[in-house]
């Protein structure tokens, strides 16, 4: 349907942004983005419910139980003591901080979220987060050195003269 | 977000507001005059809870049989959901009436008393889903509720786009090629704006009507292409002289052997007046010139090319994206006949839906009901034409269009209808080749076929076996493969011979992509919020009209004798999008046997109706993949494999051999690398094994 295009030049833009930031602020941000999102998962009514599988939110509620408007989305990452950044295109939607989980609040059957996850040394992630009802959104996170771990990891070729043995050169007499 | 964010909770409202549909212990078929995918009539009279209460799965109360003359009383006092539209005195062709608005020939009924008395009402509502997208009940009275129908709603009344998000302002989604027909209030709205702009022009249908089709020249071969006319217009002009001969014509009478090229000099001369009068057409109907794309006058460039896209998914015209036959004499037609031919479509699935039929005509031995009952209810609706189709529209508004059922006569069903129909499948492979398609060279041979695949149903009446539908189909062949070392490789993908039953029939089914899928098509672009970026293309995988399982597929399985588990080879007869595989000389799937949308949608919609099954609903699951495509890790989430029918017992489906063609007689396993690619040194990895003993390697398994 519409034109491939792939968003290559997505993480030098961030990290140079990133590099900008002074310590000290983004230490506060942090911590302030971390606690809202704490403090929304605990806020929230259904804390105590046990954790949803992945991603498999039932698509209708039961009968006696009007569907909430909005859905939550608890987005966490592995490592999860790592921090990272996830973005729904243009906008930023928050950090996910060390131990501390994002957390989502979306109009129930608004469509998906396609997120791109972005963390320091790591390789970023798209994923998407579905809005049917509440769900957990747990992203695997691999590092840059071990792209090779990765389905649809391509070995180079070897350079067109590479790996035979070449003819000594003996010079021109 | 894309704008509007809250349309797409209205219309999921709306959803659950119409309460619940069918039951989901339905048994063989659904009475003719019922309508899938509407609301019962039994739930329609009952007020919707909040909570959405399941009267539907309350048994209806058998009515008793109501005289005709009862049935057809007025009640103007019914609410839409208990009434029906009746036409008495539909208006025969080109009598449209003087006055649009004429309501004296159409009057409200009690609709439960219409079906009562063998009326069959047709659902013209804009929440109209065929019956593989209608909500259904459990046997323990909870809704069943299907994910993908609030999208298919969207799509259909120009709401939503393929991911259930917000369709951009103004835009349309033109889908009927791909088995999502336009709802009434789309059409509605397409007959009032071309009544106003009609786009009429004779100068224009007369340069379209006097050519066929219009050559296609690539951007890039203008100029070569101009010296080769030039040179032969030349050549022409030089032998006229010398034979003295007054025109061109009268040179092709008296020399024959330049006939040819005559034609040729005098085709390609009223092509270019065709192709400003094709630019013309196109850009009045809001299609060329609209987007990013610049259009240069006479050029088929990128922007002619989606414009000449556009217009034949909107007109549902299976050709390739080229100014051939079909596409120029639509093009070549007014606005508003083009609009009655959509909505003529669009009535059509409906009427197939609330008759629960599907002979089309494709088979001779027995009767064309599609077709028939088509005419019936145009006849009976009074929508002989297109006037009087516009009259209808100026007479019924979109609050009309959101709760419509119209009660219309149609002709008895054949005697072989039943509660419980012995249907069966059978798939003939046709000519098959298991020849590498190319040379040592990579040059490519022809691999010509005669008999094309096919998927027949039948149903076996009195002992013998009637065929109800025979349409053409897929079957597999040599696909790109992207083995374990991340290179793409040749492979041969066939489909299995032999007796198999479907047992589980999947609607907005999702395929889960093998790791041996080229990654290249498991990623797509996408505005997400206001940005241009990379994201796994859900467009393959599904749930939508785009997947490679289409809108519904069915699985092919062979039951464990010891009545374990049964083996799946990934083989399934399912709809798709790629329409142009089904029809062209060179099309194959991966192993399965493609439908187009509509037709699977009518064929599964017919079987689920006619034998016995269960519902068993949305299939929940959590199947996450990463992989890699340069510097980012894509990772596609599946929330559910789609909503499960389950046939009981299961429908037995044969795949024959086909013709065997060429020198090699079995398929060759393995991966043959493609010669215009490059590899690393040594030999190919091992493909993944397959369990198919006939055809190859597995299809589209998931």
């Amino acid at each position: 349907m519409r034109n491939p295009a792939l968003p290559s030049r997505l993480a030098p833009r961030w990290r140079a942004r990133v590099g900008r930031l002074p310590g000290a602020a983004w230490l506060i941000a942090g911590l302030t983005i971390g606690s809202f999102a704490v403090a929304a998962a605990v806020a929230a009514p259904d804390a105590g419910r046990p954790p949803l599988p992945i991603d498999v939110a039932a698509p209708n509620p039961p009968l006696d139980q009007a569907p909430a408007a909005t859905v939550r989305i608890v987005i966490t990452i592995i490592p999860s003591a790592k921090k990272a950044m996830v973005f729904w295109g243009k906008k930023r939607l928050g950090i996910v901080a060390p131990h501390a989980p994002l957390v989502v609040q979306r109009p129930r059957d608004s469509g998906p979220l396609d997120l791109i996850v972005r963390s320091d040394g790591y390789i970023p992630v798209q994923t998407r987060a579905y809005t049917f009802g509440d769900s957990k959104l747990s992203v695997k996170l691999t590092p840059l050195d071990q792209k090779n771990t990765l389905l649809g990891f391509r070995e180079e070729l070897p350079p067109p003269d590479g790996g035979a043995p070449g003819e000594p050169d003996g010079g021109t007499p | 977000m894309r704008g509007r964010p809250w349309s797409g909770l209205a219309i999921a409202g709306l959803v659950v507001i119409a309460g619940c549909r069918e039951s989901a212990q339905l048994h063989g078929e659904g009475p003719p005059a019922s309508n899938a995918g509407g609301r019962p009539a039994s739930s329609a009279a009952a007020p919707a809870s909040p909570a959405g209460t399941p009267t539907a799965a309350r048994p209806a109360a058998p009515r008793a049989p109501v005289s005709e003359a009862e049935a057809l009383k007025p009640r103007s006092d019914l609410l839409p959901e208990r009434r029906a539209l009746f036409v008495v005195a539909p208006p025969q062709p080109g009598q449209a009436p003087a006055n649009p608005q004429a309501p004296q020939q159409e009057r409200w009924i009690d609709a439960d008393e219409a079906e009562a008395a063998g009326f069959t009402l047709v659902d013209l509502s804009d929440d109209w889903t065929p019956y593989i997208f209608a909500e259904q009940v459990g046997a323990d009275g909870q809704p069943l509720s299907n994910r993908y129908r609030r999208i298919f709603l969207g799509l259909a009344n120009d709401q939503l786009d393929e991911d259930g998000e917000p369709l951009a302002a103004g835009s349309k989604n033109y889908l009927e090629l791909y088995g999502i027909f336009p709802s009434l209030s789309v059409l509605r709205a397409r007959f009032l704006a071309d009544e106003q702009h009609p786009c009429l022009d004779q100068e224009n249908a007369d340069a379209l009507d006097a050519v066929e089709t219009v050559t296609y020249v690539a951007p890039a071969d203008l100029k070569k292409d101009e010296r080769h006319l030039s040179r032969i217009r030349a050549e022409l002009e030089d032998a006229r002289r010398k034979l003295h001969a007054a025109t061109l014509d009268d040179l092709a009478t008296r020399q024959p052997a330049l006939a040819a090229k005559v034609k040729l000099v005098e085709k390609r001369a009223a092509e270019k007046p065709a192709m400003a009068a094709v630019e013309k057409r196109l850009t009045c109907e809001g299609l060329l010139g609209t987007g990013k794309n610049h259009h240069q006058p006479g050029i088929y460039d990128d922007a002619m090319r989606l414009a000449v896209r556009n217009f034949q998914r909107k007109h549902m015209i299976y050709e390739a994206n080229f100014l051939r036959r079909k596409t120029v004499e639509a093009l070549s037609r007014s606005l508003l006949d083009n609009d009655y031919d959509a909505l003529v479509r669009a009535l059509r699935e409906r009427v197939v839906s609330a008759a629960a039929i599907l002979e089309d005509g494709s088979t001779s031995k027995v009767r064309n009901l599609v077709d028939e009952y088509t005419k019936a209810a145009l006849a009976q609706m009074g929508l002989p034409d297109a006037p009087s189709a516009l009259a209808f529209f100026k007479r019924h508004g979109p609050d009309d269009l959101k709760r419509l059922r119209v009660a219309v006569k149609l002709p008895p069903r054949p005697d072989y209808y039943g509660p419980e129909m012995d249907l069966s499948i059978v798939v003939d492979r046709g000519d098959v080749w298991y020849d590498v398609p190319f040379d040592d060279k990579g040059h490519y041979k022809p691999q010509a076929r005669k008999k094309y695949p096919s998927l027949t149903l039948y149903d076996r009446v009195g002992g013998k076996l009637v065929a109800l539908s025979h349409w053409r189909t897929t079957i597999g062949g040599w696909r790109a493969d992207q083995a374990s070392n991340g290179y793409e490789y040749f492979r041969y993908k066939g489909s299995d011979i032999g007796p198999r039953v479907i047992r589980h029939v999947v609607s907005g089914p999702v395929w889960i992509a093998p790791t041996s899928t080229p990654i290249r098509s498991l990623i797509k672009g996408k505005i997400v919020n206001g940005k241009w970026m990379g994201v796994v293309n859900y467009d393959e995988l599904g749930p939508g009209f785009l997947s490679a399982y289409g809108l519904i597929a069915g699985y092919f399985v062979v039951p464990s004798q010891s009545g374990g588990k049964d083996w799946d080879n990934g083989v399934r007869a399912h709809g798709s999008s790629d329409y142009l595989s089904i029809y062209s000389a060179n099309g194959y799937s991966h192993g399965c046997h493609r439908l187009p949308n509509h037709l699977a949608i009518r064929l599964y919609s017919f079987i689920l109706r006619h034998r016995h099954m269960r519902v068993a609903g949305d299939q929940p699951m959590g199947f996450t993949r990463q992989f890699l495509q340069k510097n980012t890790v894509y990772e596609m989430r599946i929330p559910s494999r789609g909503y499960l029918y389950e046939l009981d017992p299961p429908m037995p489906v044969n795949v024959l051999e086909g013709n065997i063609m060429g020198d090699q007689k079995k398929p060759v396993l393995g991966y043959v690398p493609e010669p215009w690619n490059k590899y690393p040194p040594g030999p190919p990895p091992p493909a993944p094994e397959s369990g198919d003993k006939a055809g190859g390697g597995s299809c589209c398994g998931d």
